[in-house]
C-alpha cells in the first residue's frame, strides 16, 4: 500500500483540506463582495449582442466601491448606470447598437480601480463611469490609456483640476459628480456671513482637500483666515480609534463657533456626537456626502439637527423627470434615489449625445464631443462642458439646507 | 487628565482585543488573525437585534453570544485542522486571516457596507472629572475593562480549568499524556478570546456605531497593544493596550491629528528592541533582580 493511501495520511489530508478550503471560501467570498465582483450585461435590452440596428454593441466601463466607507454611493451608481443603459436599448440604443454595462467593484481601492479601468479599456469600452472613491487613480488611468472617464469621478475638485480650481482639467475626465469645489464654496459664502470663526476639519484624500481648498480660497478672496485647519485619518472609513476628542478640544481653543466637518457621514455623526458630549456647541456644516442620503441624519439623529450643507436645486425643487427618475428608482431598487444614481444617469445619457454628435466611438473623436457639449437637460441640472471646464455643478447651481430634526428632512435656508 | 481617561477608555478596548490575543495564544500558541472581526461582529448582531425592535440587553447578550461562538468556530475550522496535520505549520497564519476576510465580507453582504446605528447605551452622558470631560460610556470601559481582567486572573489561577490551560500552554504532550483534553480547553480558549473581543465590541459601539470593516483596525491596534505588553500573559496585553491607548491620544493631541496613525507602531518597534518580551516583563525583571539569576530567561519559556 503506497504510504500516501494510508487511512492515517487520508485523515491528515482531510483535515489539511479545511484551512486551505477556508482560505479559498475566503477569497472567493472577498471576491464576490469585493475587488472582482461585477456584473454584465444589456441590462433591460434584449441581448447583449443583438442590435436593433446590427453592429456589436457599444461597452460602457463602470467602477465603482460598492463595498467600504462609500458602499451605498457605489451601489447608487450601478443602478443608476443600470437604469440608463435600460432606457438606451428600450430607444434604439446609440446609433442603433444596443448598449452593454459592465461593472466592477474596486473596493475603494485604488489599486483595484486601476486594474479594473484596464481590464474594462481592454474589453473595448468607450468610456468609463466612476469611480466614486477612487477618482484619483481613474483620472490617472485615463489619461494613460486616453479612454474617457465620465460620471462621478470622485467629487470633481482636486481629482479634475489637481493644481486647483483655476487651473485646467485633466483632459479625458469628465465630471458629472458632486464638485468639491462648489459645494466648498457654497458653505464658505455662508460660513463668511454668519460664523464667528470657521475651523475645517477634513480627510486628507482629494475629497476633503478639494473642500478644503475652496473653502480656504473664499476665505482667502475675502480676506480672513481659517480658524482652525487639519486633516485627519481618525474614524476614516469607520475605523474609529482613538476618538476626535482631542481635536475637537483643540477646536474650541480657537474660539471657533463653525465647523466643517469634510469626511463620511458616519464620522461626522461621531464628531457630533463627541462635540456634545465635550460640551460644545458648534454650527457643524456638511459636504455633499452628509445630506445625499440618510447615513449621516440617521446615526446623529437629534445632534444632526440644525447642520448645515447644500443640495443641487434640481434635488431641493425636483422637476418632473427627476421626479419619474425617483420613482422608477424606487421601484426598481426598493431604496430612494441619490445624486450619486442621478450624476451617473446623466452621464452616460450624455455620452450618447457625445457619441452621436461624433458619429464614432472613438476615444478621441468622444473627448472632442464632451469637450462641447453645452445646454444638455440632465437630472441633475442643465449641464455642459468646455475644454477649459470639465465639471458640471458649480457653487451657483447648489441650495443651501438645514437639517430639521423634528421632520426629519434637509430644509432650505432662509 | 482628559488625555489620560480618553486614552485609558480607548486602550481598555484595544486591551481586551490584545487579552483575546494572548488567552488563545496562551494555550494554543496560535495568533488568531480575525480576532478584530469578532469585535466587529458583536457589535453587527447587537445592532441588528437592536434595530429589530427588541431589547438593548438582548442584543448585548447576542453579539457577545455571537462572537463567542464564531471565535470557537475558528478554531475547529481554520486552527485545529491545520494544528493536526502539523503542530509546527504556520498555515494559520493565512487560515485566520481568511477567516478575517469572511467575517467582514459576510458582514457586508448581509448588513450592508454603510454604518447602522447602535444603541446609544451612556454615550450620551458626559461626565467631567478633574476638568476632562468623557462620557460614562468611556468610564464603562474602564470599570469593564478592570474587572474582566481582574475576573480573568481569578479564573486562571484559582479554577482547575485555568490551570489546566496554563498546564496545556507549557506542555501539551504532557498535558495530554496526563488526560487533559486539549481539544477542548483550546476550544474554550478562542470562545473566551472571541468573548472578550465581543465585550470590547459592546463597549466601543456606541462610539463607532455598527461598520463591517471595524475590525480591521482594532485588530491592529489589539496586535500592537500584544506586543507591547506581551504575550505572555493577558495581564500583559491589557496593560499594553492601556499604554498604546494614552499614547496614542497624547500623539494626537501634543504631535498631530494623525500621529495616532504611525505612533503606534513606533512604540512597538522601541519596546521591540528594548525589551521584546513585552513591557510587563521588563518590569517584572526590573522590579526582582534577584530573580534573573535563579530563573531562566522570560524568552526561553518552554515551547
Amino acid at each position: 500500500m503506497p504510504e500516501n493511501a494510508m487511512p492515517g495520511n487520508r485523515t491528515a489530508r482531510r483535515r489539511a483540506i479545511l484551512p486551505v478550503a477556508a482560505a479559498v471560501a475566503a477569497l472567493t467570498l472577498a471576491a464576490c463582495s469585493s475587488g472582482a465582483s461585477g456584473g454584465s450585461g444589456a441590462s433591460g435590452g434584449s441581448g447583449a449582442s443583438g442590435g436593433s440596428g446590427g453592429g456589436s454593441p457599444i461597452l460602457i466601463g463602470e467602477v465603482a466601491g460598492t463595498t467600504g466607507a462609500y458602499g451605498t454611493t457605489g451601489q447608487a451608481m450601478v443602478n443608476g448606470a443600470k437604469m440608463a443603459v435600460a432606457y438606451l436599448n428600450a430607444h434604439g440604443g446609440i446609433m442603433g447598437r444596443k448598449v452593454q454595462l459592465q461593472y466592477y467593484n474596486d473596493s475603494a481601492s485604488a489599486t483595484l480601480a486601476a486594474q479594473e479601468f484596464d481590464r474594462l479599456v481592454s474589453a473595448g469600452a468607450v468610456a468609463i463611469t466612476g469611480s466614486g472613491d477612487t477618482g484619483p487613480a481613474i483620472a490617472a488611468e485615463a489619461d494613460r490609456r486616453q479612454v474617457p472617464a465620465i460620471g462621478v469621478v470622485d467629487d470633481g475638485g482636486l481629482t479634475v483640476y489637481p493644481n486647483g480650481p483655476d487651473s485646467a482639467p485633466l483632459p479625458w475626465v469628465f465630471d458629472l459628480g458632486l464638485n468639491t469645489f462648489a459645494w466648498g464654496a457654497k458653505i464658505a459664502s455662508y460660513a463668511l456671513a454668519h460664523c464667528n470663526g470657521l475651523a475645517v476639519l477634513h480627510d486628507p484624500t482629494t475629497y476633503g482637500e478639494g473642500g478644503e481648498q475652496a473653502i480656504k480660497s473664499a476665505y482667502a478672496a475675502a480676506g480672513k483666515k481659517l480658524a482652525f485647519d487639519d486633516a485627519i485619518t481618525e474614524n476614516w472609513s469607520s475605523g474609529a480609534t482613538v476618538g476626535l476628542t482631542s481635536e475637537i478640544n483643540q477646536i474650541k481653543a480657537t474660539g471657533a463657533k463653525c465647523v466643517d466637518v469634510w469626511l463620511t457621514p458616519q464620522d461626522q455623526a461621531a464628531f457630533v456626537q463627541a462635540a456634545h458630549n465635550q460640551g460644545a456647541d458648534f454650527t457643524i456644516f456638511g459636504n455633499d456626502e452628509t445630506d445625499s442620503d440618510a447615513t449621516y441624519s440617521g446615526l446623529a439623529k437629534n445632534l444632526a439637527n440644525g447642520t448645515i450643507s447644500a443640495l443641487l436645486t434640481s434635488e431641493v425643487a425636483p422637476d418632473a423627470a427627476l421626479k419619474a427618475f425617483r420613482a422608477q428608482y424606487k421601484a426598481q431598487f426598493g431604496t430612494p434615489s441619490t445624486p450619486f444614481a442621478e450624476a451617473t444617469y446623466d452621464s452616460i445619457m450624455m455620452l450618447r449625445q457625445a457619441i452621436e454628435s461624433a458619429k464614432s466611438t472613438d476615444p478621441k473623436a468622444v473627448q472632442n464631443a464632451f469637450n462641447h457639449i453645452s445646454g444638455f437637460a440632465g437630472l441633475t441640472g442643465t449641464l455642459g462642458f468646455t475644454p477649459s471646464k470639465h465639471t458640471t455643478i458649480n457653487a451657483d447651481q447648489l441650495t443651501l439646507v438645514k437639517y430639521d430634526a423634528a421632520t426629519q428632512q434637509w430644509v432650505p435656508v432662509s | 487628565m482628559q488625555i489620560l481617561l480618553s486614552g485609558l477608555a480607548t486602550g481598555a478596548i484595544y486591551g481586551l482585543v490584545a487579552m483575546g490575543f494572548a488567552v488563545a495564544f496562551y494555550v494554543t500558541s496560535v495568533i488568531n488573525f480575525a480576532q478584530g472581526q469578532l469585535l466587529m461582529a458583536a457589535i453587527m448582531v447587537a445592532a441588528a437585534v437592536s434595530q429589530a425592535g427588541l431589547p438593548t440587553g438582548l442584543g448585548i447578550v447576542a453579539g457577545l453570544a455571537a462572537a463567542a461562538v464564531l471565535g470557537g468556530l475558528v478554531y475547529l475550522l481554520a486552527v485545529r485542522p491545520v494544528l493536526s496535520f502539523s503542530r509546527f505549520s504556520f498555515a494559520w497564519l493565512v487560515s485566520t486571516l481568511g477567516v478575517a476576510t469572511i467575517l467582514e465580507a459576510g458582514a457586508a453582504l448581509i448588513w450592508g457596507p454603510t454604518s447602522r446605528g447602535f444603541p446609544v447605551m451612556l454615550n450620551d452622558q458626559p461626565v467631567r472629572i478633574l476638568g476632562a470631560v468623557v462620557s460614562w460610556q468611556q468610564i464603562l470601559a474602564i470599570i469593564v475593562g478592570a474587572a474582566v481582567l481582574a475576573a480573568f486572573e481569578l479564573y486562571r489561577r484559582r479554577t482547575l480549568f485555568g490551570k489546566l490551560g496554563m498546564a496545556i500552554a507549557a506542555d501539551p504532550e504532557m498535558a495530554s499524556a496526563i488526560g487533559a483534553n486539549t481539544r477542548n480547553v483550546a476550544i474554550a480558549a478562542f470562545a473566551l478570546a472571541g468573548l472578550l473581543a465581543g465585550i470590547g465590541g459592546i463597549l466601543v459601539g456606541p462610539i463607532t456605531y455598527a461598520n463591517p470593516y471595524l475590525g480591521e483596525t482594532y485588530g491592529i491596534n489589539g496586535f500592537v497593544a500584544l506586543m507591547i505588553g506581551g504575550v505572555q500573559r493577558p495581564a500583559g496585553a491589557m496593560a499594553g493596550g492601556l499604554v498604546l491607548g494614552v499614547l496614542s491620544q497624547l500623539a494626537n493631541t501634543e504631535i498631530n491629528s494623525q500621529a495616532s496613525d504611525w505612533f503606534p507602531f513606533l512604540i512597538v518597534v522601541v519596546v521591540l528592541l528594548v525589551t521584546p518580551t513585552g513591557l510587563l516583563d521588563a518590569a517584572r525583571w526590573l522590579r526582582w533582580p534577584s530573580r534573573r539569576a535563579a530563573a531562566p530567561s522570560p524568552a526561553a519559556r518552554p515551547s
